[in-house]
């Protein structure tokens, strides 16, 4: 029988509103830094609220060289930035100058929606000037599909194996990870950049003002006071690859991908199951598939968007799976900083657990003031913990009860 | 440990040719042909006028009225053909393994009017004059999380979307999913609507054709269509179990991206291989063969390079002069009617090549199918930017 393959993380590209590329990524998060400030693409009189997380100091022309992306098309440009620090960062740019290693490396981006910037061009155009009037030109620059993220990315970096996306709303960075690690671990593709983007955008703002979700100034997750999530843009990009593929060229790892889960409410378009339902099938098979214990899990990375409904329902969960341990597992937010970055949030938490692994820091959950006693656990409040961790949970569920939670863990040779 | 085998039990399609398997199969036999002058919009080039619409659906009586309002026309497709792969397969949503029942839809577009719509009113009428309850169909995964909604489904819930191609993907996705994720059932399909929105890009992108007839060789380019297909993957012992009928085995998937003729022939070979067949062993291929001469042409080539040196050359033809191009749906609707193929020994004309002539396209003189008993048989899907795969089926043995 085939050796069994094992996927790890050797490249981190991270683009966000508590800075871009992951030093500064890490820097922030160790200090706690508030990402979220003033919205400043977009005129926000007629909405309810005014902050949002944007990403600043975006130059994206310095790392895309080979397509042309127009600066409208801003989901696609945070990724393939995100893109790009990944593979420098995995140093996988020499190796993608080889055809064969090209066509056994993949790109699976998810998000929200087809490129949501572009949409707002199409849309605009459309009510001006009328359908018939649609720019050729516009047509033709950037497909607008779904996957023209992901193609957009495999075009730049000349990657041939497989360009695809899976759009699992804001569980997105999970479900294409995942998948990525199922892919690697089946013998059909090597290397694979997964990973999740999404920019700020009014579609979702106006969507999640509406929905009445979304917190006036300050994302707390946990906290007895939180008023809602606060919406913000990024993209997050993983290079995963397979373990002996990695050690040929001496890649560094930061840690191993052990497992993930999926589950499904089936329950609200919106709003989670109350009872956990599709969070607890998703764990279960998540710690199933790799022999995993609940004891094996020493930090769980919170899906913690900072709504009322959120919080309450993820501690419970938390519980319910993890008994009497629960109170024993650190649990933070790093939505408490950046805001929820829609189809990259589960990506950039990805990024921030492979970090936490290597460096032994736990990132706090900032603006924490009054304890909630529905929220009851250890959400590492305000302060950093120095703690080694060996395997984590990081959770993620999106829209349409689409539930994705990822275990990576540390290296042992 | 052997691989877990996934084969099909359900069938489920929602198409301009007849609403269920039965019609579908019917139509598509006999050669009729669902194109027609586009009467959901105005199309504003008048050269540019016919699709693959479908019409006059009576929601209502597949789904009932309540919600309906809410549901957009590519969700309102997508639950019918689930509903139909369900009761194909004798599955009823509602029992106690609907935990190991998952969903996976491939869809690219499905979700573009609705997200428009919202888009518009948001940017020109203000973010007030919305509707909350409208946003989570501007999301790309709307239409299948109501599936599980609808049916209690709670294994998974996963959207591909890979453009012209997201319906093979799903299926390869639900293979998958059924190999390492321990479930019983995958509904997996596809589904795409027609819109101004879809017209209106496909339009200027110069990717449509004036005339109804994609065999016409005097123009290059797509006739639109739309619809769903849900296919009922199973792991096979279960469906042993059940003593239930398979139309056939999923027995390879392929991929891969580049928009040149290497790229097809890698996804087909890697379909090979992942069935672990040779090129002798393809019987039959539903073409990707949509009207644009181009792609058309490195099919037939890729096709050619492959199975040239085949005793016998595979038999190939097109559902696309029925329905159309129906973007990220067509997939899972050549997958629907290979599964019949397979299962009936019938073949669905239109014919692009019978004999050994590196793909040239001769159509057939009649329009009634062949009968022949096949095993194997392959589908093709490439777009028009690069996004290619290919499925293998297989008869049960």
């Amino acid at each position: 029988m085939r050796e069994k393959r094992r996927v790890v993380i050797t490249g981190l590209g991270v683009v966000s509103p508590i800075g871009n590329g992951k030093e500064r990524f890490w820097d922030a998060l160790v200090r706690g830094e508030n990402g979220v400030k003033k919205i400043r693409s977009f005129d926000t009189r007629l909405y309810k609220t005014h902050y949002g997380g944007e990403v600043k100091d975006f130059k994206p022309e310095k790392y895309i060289r080979n397509i042309k992306v127009p600066s409208y098309c801003r989901s696609t440009q945070l990724a393939m930035v995100a893109s790009r620090l990944a593979v420098e960062d995995s140093g996988m740019g020499k190796v993608l100058e080889e055809k064969a290693e090209r066509e056994r490396c993949g790109v699976i981006v998810g998000s929200t929606t087809q490129d949501p910037k572009l949409g707002e061009r199409y849309v605009l155009i459309w009510a001006k000037r009328g359908y018939e009037n649609t720019p050729v030109q516009l047509t033709k620059t950037l497909n607008w599909f779904t996957v023209g993220l992901a193609n957009s990315i495999a075009r730049e970096l000349n990657i041939s194996g497989l360009s695809m996306s899976i759009p699992a709303a804001c569980a997105a960075g999970n479900y294409t990870i995942g998948y990525a690690f199922d892919l690697i671990k089946a013998g059909r593709l090597d290397t694979v950049l997964a990973g999740g983007t999404d920019p700020m955008n009014q579609l979702v703002y106006a969507g999640f003002n509406r929905l009445m979700a979304m917190a006036p100034q300050k994302c707390q997750p946990f906290d007895r006071n939180r008023k809602g999530l606060i919406v913000s843009e990024g993209a997050g990009v993983l290079v995963l690859e397979e373990l002996e593929h990695a050690r040929r060229r001496k890649a560094g790892i930061y840690a191993e991908v052990i497992s993930y889960g999926l589950g499904c409410d089936a329950y609200h378009s919106t709003g989670l199951h109350p009872e956990g339902l599709g969070i607890i099938n998703a764990v279960k098979m998540a710690l199933g598939r790799a022999g995993l214990n609940i004891t094996d899990i020493d930090y769980i990375n919170a899906h913690g968007t900072g709504t009322p409904l959120n919080d309450r329902i993820e501690t419970k969960v938390i519980k319910k799976i993890f008994g009497s341990r629960a109170k024993k597992i650190p649990i933070s937010s790093i939505k408490s900083m950046i805001g929820h970055t829609m189809g990259a949030a589960s990506a950039i938490e990805a990024v921030a657990c492979s970090l936490i692994i290597r460096y032994g820091i736990i990132p706090a959950t900032i603006n924490y003031v009054t304890p909630d006693p529905e929220c009851d656990l250890d959400y590492v409040p305000n302060r950093p913990r120095k703690q080694k961790v060996s395997i984590v949970l990081s959770n993620s569920f999106g829209f349409g009860g689409n539930i994705g939670v990822l275990v990576i863990g540390r290296f042992n040779g | 440990m052997a691989k877990k085998r996934s084969v099909i039990t359900g069938i489920g399609v929602v198409s301009s040719v007849g609403i269920g398997k039965e019609q579908f199969w019917t139509s598509i036999l006999k050669g009729v042909s669902g194109i027609n002058k586009i009467s959901l919009f105005k199309p504003f080039d008048r050269d540019y006028k016919f699709a693959g619409e479908i019409r006059g659906v009576d929601f209502a009586s597949f789904l009932g009225e309540k919600g309906l309002k809410r549901l957009d026309r590519s969700t309102k497709f997508l639950l019918i053909a689930s509903k139909l792969a369900m009761a194909d397969a004798q599955i009823y949503p509602g029992q106690k393994d609907d935990a190991s029942t998952g969903v996976v839809v491939g869809t690219d577009w499905g979700n573009i009017e609705s997200n428009c719509h919202f888009h518009n009113l948001v940017l020109t009428k203000g973010p007030n004059e919305v509707n909350p309850m409208d946003f989570p169909s501007t999301i790309t995964n709307s239409a299948a999380s109501q599936i599980s909604m609808r049916y209690g489904l709670t294994g998974l819930n996963t959207t591909i979307s890979r453009g012209f191609v997201s319906a093979v993907d799903s299926l390869g996705y639900a293979k998958n999913a059924i190999q390492n994720y321990g479930l019983k059932r995958v509904l997996s399909g596809a589904v795409e609507n027609l819109s101004i929105e879809f017209y209106s890009v496909f339009h200027k992108r110069k990717w449509l054709r004036k005339t109804r007839n994609i065999l016409d060789k005097s123009e290059s380019g797509v006739v639109l269509g739309e619809g769903a297909c849900v296919l009922v993957l199973e792991d096979i012992k279960s469906a042993l179990r059940r003593n239930i009928n398979i139309f056939a085995e999923v027995a390879g998937y392929g991929f891969s991206f580049g928009d040149n003729p290497a790229s097809l022939k890698k996804s087909i070979s890697l379909a090979l291989d992942d069935a672990g067949l040779s090129p002798q062993d393809i019987d039959y291929i539903s073409a990707n063969a949509n009207g644009h001469k181009r792609k058309d042409s490195e099919e037939a080539k890729a096709i050619a390079e492959i199975f040239g040196g085949n005793k016998q050359f595979p038999i190939i033809s097109t559902i696309k002069p029925y329905i159309g191009e129906c973007f990220g749906a067509t997939g899972a609707m050549q997958a629907a009617a290979c599964c019949l193929s397979l299962s009936k020994g019938l073949i669905p004309p239109v014919f692009l090549s019978k004999t050994k002539n590196k793909g040239k396209v001769s159509r057939s003189p009649s329009f009634k199918g062949i009968k022949k008993k096949i095993s194997i048989a392959m589908i093709n899907s490439f777009s028009l930017d690069g996004n290619n795969a290919c499925l293998i089926l297989k008869r049960p043995d």
